[in-house]
């Protein structure tokens, strides 16, 4: 198993807000892979411990 | 991988987070019933359709929901806390996963039991203090379900 990361407490509220925001919506229906690595890319997260693929 | 989610459990999904937000914690399946005048079965089901697709998290072999992320339905080293309200998160991104989910200013209260120490954090309209501070996160994305407990 690859080692963790570390993330200060400004990029994971940013990332949080990606994540969680339409988390209570009515129309929330999950997510794909593709739009979780959109988020991460977003917040700059592009190493491979953020790709789902191995 | 389970039974295609159809409408319906997609609204169980969400009074389940309605009711987490509202309520504090965990509904059973009976309660989701009651509160759409339904047969509980059906709602039962649903859970384990939910739990299948990563959707929400069942407690091994129960119909109890264990984890609606950023939800906790037991007590953690993260509680939330707002107003006369306070849930429980899984994990230090969960904390900040529910005044995010709830747009809501919150206080958070990080123990760490092994290091005998806590850490205060505040999010007060959409800002968060102590920005310099660290989350660790030990497994890589494709890893983050094989054990949600543990991620």
């Amino acid at each position: 198993m690859p080692a963790g990361e570390l993330l200060t407490i400004g990029q994971v509220w940013e990332l949080s807000k990606l994540w969680y925001r339409d988390r209570l919506s009515p129309d929330f229906k999950g997510r794909t892979i593709a739009e979780a690595h959109q988020m991460f890319e977003k917040i700059g997260l592009n190493t491979a411990f953020w790709r789902f693929e191995s | 991988m389970g039974k295609t989610i159809t409408h319906f459990d997609l609204k169980i999904r969400y009074q389940v987070y309605r009711f987490f937000a509202d309520n504090c914690r965990a509904p059973a399946f009976q309660d989701i019933a009651d509160l759409l005048n339904t047969e509980s079965e059906k709602v039962r089901v649903s859970f384990h359709k939910l739990h299948e697709r990563h959707m929400l998290f069942l407690e091994p072999g129960s119909d109890s929901i264990r984890i609606a992320n950023p939800f906790s339905a037991i007590p953690t080293n993260f509680k939330v806390l707002s107003g006369n309200k306070s849930w429980w998160a899984n994990c230090a991104w969960d904390s900040l996963g529910i005044p995010a989910a709830l747009n809501i200013d919150v206080l958070i209260e990080a123990n760490f039991p092994d290091l005998d120490d806590a850490v205060e954090l505040h999010v007060d309209h959409g800002k968060v203090d102590n920005e310099q501070l660290y989350i660790y996160f030990p497994l890589p994305f494709r890893h983050w379900y094989d054990d949600l407990i543990y991620t």
